[in-house]
């Protein structure tokens, strides 16, 4: 396995943890158990791609490729749902606006599933297996962007209304996603609608930052306050 | 079935300045400015039904024992109406008030959470540099309110204070620092809640009074405190002992020494009830004329005596209740 695929590894295997121990720190907290939800689905989405890269026949290649792709979906929704709660409620997220929210999601999952809708050939040459994306990558292009815009267009709201303790929260939470958003949608969403499925790689390396971020305020702010 | 909205008494007593920029302008300072100060905070009506209840302005004068009776009385009497209760409060008197709040309502089966702003009203018309001002950015109260808004919807059933990320039971709080976002803190048995993404209560708080609520607000306000941490002002007791107050504290570092100086001023006649408070855990005073206070907070030890002596003038049943864990406010291995 080469290098780039071992840090993908790791990678995943410290947004688990975390994951892990946002769930811990309070289970029955929506906020705790949508954002450790984004983590563990950043998690799936760097293993993903690592053993996708690995894949040595197209069948397997297929399967982690619907699951990094399932995966990716499930952190902008995840991440609409906590930036609506965190770190109090934009709205009342009533059972209309819940399902709103999830059927955008449901026809993505659809999309990813139907034989070349939007995952088309896959011409192995490990490690830089490639997918040849059909024209409905849009819809989920679409789908990811307008989710992510979404969740930041509400913390940034809230963050510029907030004082105390609320504008630190926002403030590490804006900064540890934003980075990672802007180089994982890069090189993982635009670059490969472009034809560049070269580089992807590359962006689950920047959701260490938020790791980095995460961590920190868990473990080590929470005493400066 | 949607779950039914939670309804929330705001009960006003200062504290209320929402920013350190034109302060005055956003605060409530008398009854009508309620709504429009609420307005300020639309996201406070999402989470739940919010009634207030004004009891004291911005520029009215500190809350005193007699706000703090009102108080009891009006969460006692509309108890029922609500799921839990929020007080802001001038930050200064927060304390002793929500210790004397704890002692007056048992078997509380609401939260009653205290929060407040740290922004003097009169801020930004001071003449005061950049640098000040900036040192209250953030001690507004919104961020407080909305938090205790939070933990009066599904926190613990007792009087406790939020502010900042920390939510402690008050009668075992103590101010940290001023200007800090967690003005309070108390030790770990008695943070209720933290909050990091969202808000966390201990396990072990979680469980709901069933008996009914106790209302007991009679206080006797007339207590004396001498200072003798810094140096033993024999004179100044001497004035005090002349006033004859109900009840009497007595703070020292130096406990054993402080009882040496008392054998010899006090005659064995007297019997008002005299507690030495020490921050120093101390094992025996080794006098049953005095009453050693060692494991709790200075505020829940004065609101106590004051209660106490309302509900008796006899020393040695103050002693008794001294001592006796009415509302969890005597810290760890004191039980």
């Amino acid at each position: 396995m080469d290098v780039k695929n071992i840090i993908l590894l790791i990678v995943a295997g410290l947004n688990l943890i975390l994951s892990l121990l946002v769930y811990s720190k309070n289970t029955k907290n929506i906020i705790n158990v949508a954002y450790g939800s984004v983590i563990l689905s950043v998690g799936i989405w760097s293993y993903g791609i690592a053993m996708f890269r690995y894949s040595d026949n197209v069948i397997t290649a297929l399967l982690w490729a619907r699951t990094y792709y399932i995966a990716a979906a499930l952190i902008a929704l995840f991440f609409l749902i906590f930036s609506i709660h965190f770190p109090y409620k934009s709205f009342i997220l009533s059972k209309i606006k819940s399902l709103l929210i999830i059927l955008p999601f449901i026809v993505v999952v659809i999309i990813i599933f139907i034989p070349d809708m939007m995952i088309g050939k896959i011409s192995i040459n490990i490690p830089t297996n490639v997918v040849t994306l059909q024209s409905s990558y849009t819809i989920y292009t679409m789908y990811f962007l307008s989710y992510m815009a979404i969740s930041f267009y509400y913390l940034t709201k809230k963050y510029a209304s907030s004082q105390g303790i609320h504008a630190i929260q926002l403030k590490y939470t804006l900064n540890a996603t934003a980075t990672a958003t802007f180089f994982g949608a890069t090189f993982n969403l635009i670059l490969p609608m472009l034809g560049n499925y070269k580089l992807i790689w590359l962006g689950p390396y920047f959701t260490l930052i938020t790791f980095a971020y995460v961590s920190y305020y868990l473990f080590f702010n929470k005493h400066r306050i | 079935m949607p779950t039914p909205r939670k309804k929330i008494g705001l009960i006003i007593l200062g504290g209320t300045v929402l920013s350190e920029e034109s302060s005055d302008k956003n605060a409530v300072i008398v009854k009508n400015d309620i709504k429009p100060w609420l307005a300020k905070m639309p996201e406070i009506n999402i989470m739940a039904d919010i009634e207030p209840i004004f009891i004291l302005g911005e520029k009215d004068n500190e809350p005193d024992l007699n706000h703090w009776i009102k108080l009891g009385k009006i969460i006692a009497g509309r108890l029922n109406e609500f799921d839990g209760f929020v007080v802001t409060h001038h930050v200064h008197s927060l304390l002793p008030g929500a210790c004397a709040l704890s002692f007056m309502l048992q078997n509380l089966s609401r939260p009653v959470v205290f929060t407040g702003s740290q922004i003097p009203l009169m801020l930004s018309k001071k003449n005061i540099n950049k640098k000040i001002l900036k040192k209250y950015k953030g001690l507004g109260i919104k961020a407080n309110l909305i938090n205790a808004l939070q933990i009066a919807i599904q926190g613990p059933s007792e009087v406790s204070i939020m502010f900042g990320n920390k939510l402690v039971r008050a009668n075992q709080a103590h101010i940290t620092k001023n200007l800090s976002l967690n003005l309070f803190d108390a030790p770990a048995k008695a943070v209720l809640a933290t909050i990091d993404f969202g808000i966390k209560i201990s396990e072990h708080n979680q469980t709901e009074k069933k008996d009914a609520l106790i209302l007991n607000a009679n206080f006797d306000d007339n207590v004396s405190v001498v200072d003798f941490n810094s140096e033993q002002n024999v004179d100044y007791l001497k004035w005090v002992l002349e006033k004859k107050p109900s009840g009497i504290i007595i703070q020292t570092h130096n406990p054993e020494s402080a009882l040496e100086l008392l054998d010899k001023l006090i005659p064995d006649s007297y019997d008002m009830p005299i507690l030495i408070y020490t921050d120093i855990p101390y094992a025996n005073s080794g006098n049953a004329s005095y009453i050693l206070i060692d494991r709790m907070t200075f505020e829940a030890t004065l609101m106590k005596l004051k209660w106490a002596l309302g509900q008796t003038k006899n020393r040695k049943k103050i002693a008794v209740l001294m001592k006796e864990n009415i509302a969890s406010e005597l810290l760890e291995g004191e039980e």
